[in-house]
């Protein structure tokens, strides 16, 4: 199993969108996956058309005896299986607070799925708090979306140094550019300088493109109704070269 | 019926059923609510299962979908423990034969513990034409599917095809079985439609002439304790060859290596039996098919032992350091490629006239209904009495040869003893349709506890020589490295390093089995007067 966290401490580079349509391109090419929305806000649940709902609240999550089993929900596709998110895991950092092993929580939680499902994907909250800590040490790959622009490659930085300090064992960065567009000079020298600097950015972008801001009308991954459409194509060809990068 | 699927045949009357389409709108319409459904498809499945149904067993399909001119396929895990779409599935371009055929992941993780060394030899096919759907809830999203299909199984020459008519599947969404259990209850009620088990599986097999169970290298004869010797002794045998006759193909075409390990274990049983019981047949008959099993042994001994190596070759690579473990590659080659002629040879001498000829006498010979003239008289003797008589001297000769065995005694004490045992091992597993199951369990448990140590110590003596054989004849071959033969010779090194291990262990092994509750079992199995004990026998002031 892989855990592959979509991370950014930014709002609004495309983290949901990648989440979704990352985790549909997973399951369509034979893995059987799995997406826990951990934002609060739940657009990846609200995409999957899934009740926002955890009974119990989210602090049941890491009280349940019997696991993660009772929490999760089949999606419109078949082997493709969602956690949704909770209006509760706002008060996440509060509860995990609590627990003894703290910043572990999240990986004793995934390590059952294990045997279940060759991939998992966390829809990641853009924060740096507890939760972070948490899905840094659960996750085996980060993936940061990056918006070509001076704010997004600035918290990139930041999320590098953070997991440099913690030393977080096994994670790989894999940074890539999020809502990319090719006509405007800006992006395309931010895109040429950053591949220089930072080698480890991966070669796909996602282009940026109406198609997937029409994902809240279909509720639907991208490749659903637009299957031929140049985003569709692209989450496909990320997956495949970040699955290429791990075998390597 | 399971919490996450349930199955109704369409009845064959109800005229919709005629193309589908409408049937299927007559499920809608009792389904209610809001539902959605595809396009017709069309495709072919094809289950895979050992010859010993080890995925069966295990609660387990494999199934190949190929859908009609697509040129892969998917490979489907399915497993009666899953959650609600809990399967997994992989692509491949064809079916795969062996574990290592599979692609990595999780599948192939699963798949190698269930196979081992078994291949996936039985094939059956179903040719299928489907319409999905879904049933949506208040959001539009999916809390069930159904499947209208419509089955053929194809042949065992793949010619012709067997209609199975209509059948309707339903299928929970995991996380919504409130949802699947209320249209379950719905479906139930509509006419036309009966609940029923999937057996899709099970009738496919069937169509190629096997089915689910039917083979097991475990399987013994059940015999009644009055019977006669001969006469229970002819239907162990018989078993012994039914299971030598199944083998001989898939060892002839090497589909995988147990099928030839079977194959022996059978001769073995039944040369073991004769001699066991040689009293109870006459002379000409021992001496006739004694002599043919031991040339089946004979013939197929050299293609086993180099099977065997080839099983455990990852184990010996493991044990080496990295850079003998690159050393030692060219001895796997030298395997595979003995391995293969030695196959050849074994092939020709199952083919041949002399083997087809001891068969079918064999056959024949306990296939006689009473027994022929000019048996001995010992062979009318019940075989309760036989086995018991046979069972105790097998198991005070154990001990007699293992009591004997001490620190400096040579190896060759050992193997004789090992022998032992497995006769032992054959006569209780033979007849213990005539003692109480749980005595000859225990039994056999505790002899396999010595049993496993003394073939460990005869494997590690054997491998260690067949290295240094195997060395020489490459040295004479020509073209290997030096650095091979060095890595040959650190495994040989583990080889008796940990045969001294394994010797060291004897002691308490064989204690333990010649224990006086032990002795007591078998006294009370083979109906041995038993030791009173002074505790138990009365003292003379209590008959007072």
């Amino acid at each position: 199993m892989t855990v592959f966290a979509i991370f950014q401490i930014k709002g609004g580079v495309g983290k949901t969108a990648t989440a979704v349509n990352l985790s549909y391109c997973s399951a369509t090419t034979g893995s059987r996956s799995l997406l826990w929305d951990i934002d609060p806000q739940g657009a990846a649940t609200y995409y999957f058309r899934v009740k926002p709902k955890i009974k119990g609240g989210g602090e049941k999550l890491f009280r349940n005896k019997k696991g993660a089993e009772k929490f999760i929900k089949g999606s419109d596709f078949e082997y493709l299986d969602v956690i949704p998110a909770d209006f509760s895991y706002r008060n996440m950092d509060l509860f995990l607070g609590d627990h003894k092993n703290r910043t572990q929580r999240f990986d004793k939680f995934l390590s059952p799925l294990k045997e279940e499902y060759e991939n998992i994907f966390l829809d990641c909250p853009p924060s740096m708090s507890l939760v972070s800590e948490n899905v840094l040490r659960a996750a085996d790959v980060l993936l940061v979306p990056v918006i070509p622009t001076t704010l997004s490659l600035r918290t990139l930085e930041q999320v590098s140094e953070f997991c440099q300090s913690r030393r977080f064992k096994n994670l790989k960065i894999m940074p890539f550019f999020s809502m990319m567009d090719r006509r405007r000079k800006l992006h395309r020298d931010i895109v040429s300088g950053l591949h220089e600097s930072y080698p480890d950015v991966l070669k796909t972008a996602i282009p940026n493109s109406s198609f997937v801001e029409q994902m809240g009308v279909h509720r639907t991954p991208v490749g659903e109704y637009a299957p031929k459409s140049a985003p569709a194509r692209a989450y496909y060809t990320l997956l495949d070269e970040v699955q290429g990068r791990l075998e390597t | 019926m399971t919490d996450n699927s349930q199955f109704f045949a369409v009845s064959a009357s109800d005229g919709s059923a005629l193309d589908g389409k409408a049937l299927n709108e007559k499920i809608t319409v009792a389904l209610g609510g809001e539902t959605s459904s595809k396009a017709t498809s069309e495709y072919s499945r094809t289950y895979l299962e050992t010859f010993d149904w080890r995925l069966f067993e295990a609660g387990t399909k494999l199934v190949l979908l190929r859908e009609k001119d697509a040129k892969a396929s998917w490979l489907h895990w399915i497993n009666s423990t899953d959650s609600p779409g809990g399967q997994l599935r992989v692509q491949v371009k064809k079916a795969p034969l062996l574990a290592e055929d599979f692609p990595t992941g999780l599948i192939r993780d699963k798949v190698t513990s269930l196979l081992e060394m078994r291949s996936l030899s039985l094939k059956a096919e179903v040719v299928t034409q489907e319409r999905a759907g879904v049933i949506l809830d208040e959001l539009g999203k999916t809390v069930v599917r159904f499947t209208l299909e419509k089955n053929k199984l194809r042949s065992q020459d793949s010619k012709s095809f067997d209609d199975l008519g209509y059948r309707l599947r339903l299928e929970a969404v995991r996380g919504y079985s409130a949802n699947f259990r209320k249209a379950r209850a719905k479906l139930k009620t509509v006419p036309g439609l009966k609940p029923v088990d999937d057996l899709l599986m099970e009738q496919a097999f069937e169509k190629i002439g096997r089915r689910p169970l039917d083979y097991s290298s475990k399987e013994a004869a059940i015999l009644k304790p009055t019977q006669g010797t001969w006469d229970a002794c002819r239907q162990i045998l018989l078993v012994q060859l039914a299971h030598i006759e199944r083998n001989v193909d898939g060892t002839i075409k090497d589909l995988d290596s147990e099928f030839l390990h079977d194959l022996r274990v059978a001769v073995r049983r039944s040369r073991s039996l004769i001699n066991r019981i040689k009293d109870s047949f006459p002379d000409e008959v021992l001496n006739r098919f004694s002599t043919d099993l031991a040339w089946v042994g004979e013939v197929t001994g050299p293609t086993r032992d180099m099977d065997v190596y080839l099983l455990d070759f990852p184990k010996y690579r493991d044990s080496l350091s990295d850079d003998a473990q690159k050393d030692i590659l060219p001895l796997h080659d030298y395997l595979v490629a003995h391995q293969k002629k030695q196959q050849r040879i074994l092939a020709k001498n199952l083919r041949s006239a002399r083997f087809k000829k001891f068969i079918n006498d064999w056959h024949t010979y306990l296939n006689q209904k009473s027994p022929p003239l000019g048996l001995p008289e010992t062979a009318g003797i019940s075989v309760r009495t036989t086995a018991d008589q046979r069972i105790w001297k097998t198991y005070r000769r154990v001990i007699r040869e293992g009591s004997a065995i001490g620190n400096d005694t040579p190896a060759e004490a050992l193997h004789d003893l090992r022998k032992t045992c497995k006769k032992l091992r054959y006569l209780l597993e033979f007849f213990a349709s005539l003692y109480k199951e749980q005595q000859v369990k225990g039994l056999v448990k505790s002899l396999k506890i010595l049993q496993d140590n003394l073939g460990v110590f005869q494997d590690l003596d054997v491998q260690a020589a067949s290295l240094k054989e195997f060395g020489r004849d490459m040295m004479t071959e020509g073209g290997h490295q030096s650095e091979t033969l060095m890595a040959m010779g650190m495994l040989v090194d583990g080889f008796m390093r940990r045969k001294v291990d394994v010797r060291n262990q004897f002691y308490d092994r064989f204690t333990s089995f010649a224990s006086p509750a032990n002795l007591e079992q078998f006294k009370q199995l083979c109906n041995r007067p038993i030791k009173i004990t002074a505790e138990k026998q009365p003292s003379k002031e209590a008959k007072q």
